[in-house]
Formats: structure tokens, sequence, C-alpha cells
């Protein structure tokens, strides 16, 4: 499988980017480049090796219950491209 | 033809924790839009979301309360879908390996008890909340706009195997998972504000039939009435359908409580790829033996648990322990009165009739009023002490209610305590013969009715005061 310009399209428009004719080339080579180079991984002799979720050997982090208040929240509203009373803005989800 | 009903459940219960499930945001409601946010529940990028180990605590405790095999290792995954109230385009959730797995849950619908499989329970993050601008209707938006205070709130979803017969039978399971999260404090079980979300999965096949009926799953059931009725209306649009030779779509259905009846919801957009994988952000999960008995070590007592030690240890009916553990608040009240000295029995007709019958006519709770398991106690051991007739209890009861005034107190400064004295029930009882020659004949006649009005006559005339038992001692000796 490779990643071509529709695919990458079709992710713009789900994730409400909008790329020049320009960026959509190269976005699609770029990952399509990265695509093929996660392929390799398929070359690799899993044969008797335990599936994992994880990379690194690390388990139970967690956080205590407790309530630590977020000062930038303006910084987080920032980030939208649009905003309405206090909300982040979206357009229209579906149609008729 | 004879049809049987094939119900799932799948209920969503928000976990009350302090914070969030991935961040340390306020996990509280709030109608301020967007005040309990970050850059983790908001999605930004380069944001790390951590476990609260609170939820995996709670999720813990529902699954031993049920009954449940609690995993030893567990992963995280992410649930992908693209949706304006879902900032980072997945929800973190569990998938093929859930926390807890095949537990039960017994349920009793008039009187016939059934156990209902528990396939799982899993941890995961609820989605913001969307409010669509122009119109009720999302199709008729112009735009809408995301309040991101939910998203990552966290839920357990506690799924139920198809064993559910019927519409009564599925109320009554939502009913003790509710009482059970309840008990353990973990989800405080108010459906009206969504802490407690339910969608059932519905099918029908021909009596006899082993194989599952093609299911539709309805979603919007935010009441045990819901539930209830869009069971029934559901079944019979299946049933409607079959029998005109159609097929069900499997889909998911919206029930409209207003008009009483479902609509489907999406239609061809709903061939959803979630494509699950394990979230890399987050490490596996690993729960030994320790923990879990810990966690079991600090259950609470549990409503079934209540239920069998105050009909072996305090002798009440299986009708009035069922009645009394039902609601927590209830059940603490029950056992603090009781340990003022309150007998059992009499305290759960008084809590269920008495206290939660006045209470429902003001509309209040029971945590509202100035009444106290004590001042219960005090007024009940007058009754049993033969100082107040359980009439003028009843009678002064709003006023404790109302003033938190001990029930000694009262009946001093009324007046009310029951007269036992012969001398001075004697001189009433003989008045009132003298004044009724008609109802005395009625009575040497063989009118029982007649006998009762007497009574009626006498305890009117003392003001409800007169020990009964005095009185009918009286009235048979001097009328025999
Ligand atoms: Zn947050």
């Amino acid at each position: 499988m490779t990643i071509d310009k529709k695919t990458v399209e079709h992710l713009a428009k789900l994730s409400r980017l909008r790329f020049s004719d320009n960026e959509l080339v190269s976005f699609t080579k770029s990952l399509d480049d990265i695509f093929q180079y996660a392929n390799s991984l398929q070359k690799v002799n899993t044969d008797g090796i335990s599936p994992s979720a994880h990379a690194i050997p690390l388990q139970n982090v967690f956080k205590e219950d407790e309530v630590i208040t977020y000062k930038d929240i303006d910084k987080l509203l920032d980030n939208c491209a649009d905003v309405e009373n206090h909300c982040f803005k979206v357009p229209r989800i579906l149609t008729n | 033809m004879n049809w049987e009903i094939v119900i799932g459940l799948e209920i969503h219960a928000q976990m009350s924790t302090k914070s969030k499930l991935m961040c340390n945001c306020d996990a509280s409601f709030t109608s301020e839009a967007n005040t309990h946010i970050c850059p983790i529940c908001t999605g930004q990028p380069g944001m790390l979301p951590v476990i609260n180990k609170q939820v995996v605590e709670s999720a813990m405790m529902i699954g031993l309360a049920t009954k449940c095999n609690i995993r030893k290792l567990n992963e995280f995954a992410r649930k992908n879908y693209f949706y304006p109230d879902l900032p980072k385009g997945y929800q973190i959730s569990q998938y093929d390996k859930p926390i807890c797995e095949n537990g039960s849950l017994e349920i009793d619908v008039n009187g016939v008890k059934r156990t209902i499989g528990i396939t799982r329970i899993h941890m995961e993050e609820d989605a913001g909340k969307l409010v669509h601008a122009g119109s009720d209707n999302i199709k008729d938006a112009s735009y809408s706009l995301a309040d991101l205070n939910r998203s990552s709130v966290p839920l357990c979803e506690i799924v139920s195997e198809p064993d559910l017969r019927s519409a009564e039978e599925a109320t009554a399971y939502a009913q003790k998972i509710r009482q059970i999260v309840r008990y353990l404090g973990v989800c405080d079980g108010n459906m009206e504000e969504g802490s407690l979300r339910c969608d059932a999965n519905i099918s029908v096949r021909p009596k006899g039939q082993t194989t599952l009926g093609t299911k539709t799953e309805v979603k919007n059931l935010n009441s045990f009435k819901a539930i209830e009725k869009a069971i029934n209306i559901e079944v019979e649009r299946q049933i409607d359908i079959l029998e005109e030779g159609g097929e069900i779509v499997q889909e998911t259905r919206h029930y409209n409580e207003a008009t009483n009846s479902t609509k489907s919801m999406r239609s061809k957009e709903d061939a959803h790829d979630y494509r699950y994988f394990p979230d890399p952000d987050l490490v596996p999960l690993l729960i030994d033996d320790a923990w879990i008995k810990k966690v079991q070590d600090a259950l609470p007592e549990l409503p079934e648990e209540k239920k069998n030690r105050y009909m072996n240890s305090l002798s009440l009916s299986e009708y009035d322990a069922n009645v009394i553990t039902v609601e927590k608040e209830t059940v603490a009240f029950f056992e603090e009165t009781i340990s003022f000295g309150a007998k059992p029995k009499d305290t759960v007709n008084w809590i269920m009739s008495e206290v939660l019958g006045t209470l429902n006519q003001k509309g209040i709770e029971l945590s509202q009023t100035k009444l106290t398991p004590k001042l219960l106690a005090e007024l009940l051991i007058l009754i049993d002490k033969n100082t107040i007739s359980g009439k003028i209890a009843k009678t002064i009861l709003p006023q404790i209610i109302e003033t938190g005034e001990n029930a000694e107190k009262i009946v001093a400064e009324k007046g009310l305590a029951q007269v036992s004295d012969q001398g001075e029930i004697k001189k009433i009882v003989e008045a009132v013969i003298n004044e009724n020659a008609k109802v005395i004949e009625d009575i040497k006649g063989g009118n029982p009715k007649a006998m009762g009005f007497l009574v009626g006559q006498i305890m009117k005339r003392s003001a409800g005061k007169a020990n009964p038992g005095i009185v009918n001692e009286l009235l048979n000796e001097l009328l025999s």
C-alpha cells in the first residue's frame, strides 16, 4: 500500500486542515516515505515473540486523584479557528 | 407466533472522582463552558495522558461487587473516529482486554430470581458536549459549539450478556447496577444528569430458537421508565416487521420519550471501523493479587449482603429487607435509627411509610430535614413504651421533621401522653355508653361495626390519648 494524494486530501478534510497544492504534493511524499519506512517492520521475523502494547519495560504509571486547575485556558481557545461564548466553534456537522 | 425477547444492556456509569481520567482537571459538572479544560483533555499536540489511579480502583470495585474476574495485564486502546466533541480524534478506552470480565448479578422480578451475566466492564473517557446553533436538530444547525468540560471525564462501561428476557427484567437489572455503584460510592447514579446512561441491544426470536435474531441498539434511555417503554416499543416494532415477512436492519436507533418511538440514527456512515490499537502513550497496567485483595477488603457491605443480614439477624421479612436497602441514604438512616434502640421492623415501617411519605408530600429528601435517626428512634421508643399511641406519633412526626424537636418534649408540651389510668378511662367509657343507647343495642344484636364506632367515640373524647388496650378491656367488661 502507498499513500496517494487522494488519501492526504481525505485526511486533511477529516482533520479540518487546508493545504495548498504544493503542500499536498510534499505531504503526500513525506507521509508515504514514513509509511514505507514503518512498513519495513513487516520484514522482521516475530515468530515466537508474544505481542506487546508497549516498547519500554515500564508499567503502572498513575496520577493521584487531585484537581489541579490549568491556568492558560485562553491559550487553548486561541488554538481554535473560531470561538463563540467561550466555546470551540465548529462547522456544521451533518447536512441534509 | 410466540416470540422470545432478548436484551443486553450497556450502562455507562460516570465515576465520581475529583479529577478526570487522564488529566488533573476538575471532573465535576459546571455550566460555565470550557472552564475545566487543559492541554490533555483538549488534545493539544505533545500532551501526555496519565491514568487516574482512583478510576482503576473504582472499576475493580464494580467488578468485584459483580463477581467479575479482574484482569492482571491491562491495556488501553485508542478508538478512532472523527467528531467535533472528540478533540484528539480518538477516545481512550479498553478494547480486547477490559479490566473486568465474566461476572454476574442476581435480579428479582415479582419474586422470580434470575442470574444475569456481565460480559465485561471497561474504563474509558467521556467526550465533550455539543450545542447546535440555529436549531435543535443537528441537521438544520448552521454550526455547533463544543464545550470540553466533560472531555476525559472517567466512565465505566458495564456490558451485560443478552440474558434479559423482558423490559421489566432489563429495568430491574439497571436498577440493581445503579444500587451497587451508589453503595460503592463510585458513581452518584443520577440518570437525569447523565451520570448513568443506558443503551439497550434488543432482538426477538421465535420461542425455542437458539440463534439470536438481528439486533438493534437503542440509545438515549435516560430513566428507568424510558428503558422499559423503549424496549417495549422496539420489541413491538420488530415483531410487526417480522410477522409481515420483513427483515430487521442492524442499526442504532434513538428513543424519543416525547413520542414514545424509536428512530434510525445513522445509516451508511454507521459502517464504523474504529481502528482500535493499543495507545502508545499509556504504559501497561498490572494488577496483582495483593492489590485486588486490598480493594476487596475495603468493599462496603453491598445491598445483597445487607438484605441477608437483616433477614437473618434482625428477623426482617424479605419484603422489608428489600425495600429498606434500595437506597443507600435510607439504609444508613435505618441502621443508625436501630442503633439508638428502635425495633427494626417498626423502624422499616415508619421510614418507608410515614417518614418518606411526609417527605414526598413536601418534595424534599431525607438529608434535607431536621429529622435525625436519634429523633426517630426516640419517637418509636415512646410508642413502644405505650407513652403515646401510634396514631399520636403520626400526628407529631411532621413537627419533628419541621423543627427537629424531640418527641418527648412535644408530647409533654401538648399533653399527648397516652392515658393508661383505668379510673380515668372508665369515666369516659361509661359516659359514651350512656349517650349511645341505640349503639349498645346494635352491639348486643351482634353488629361488629357498632363496636368500632363506640371505640372511635371513646378515642375521640380522650383526644386519642386513651390506651386502646384498656379501652377494649373496659368495654368488654361493662357490656357483658
Ligand atoms: Zn484536562
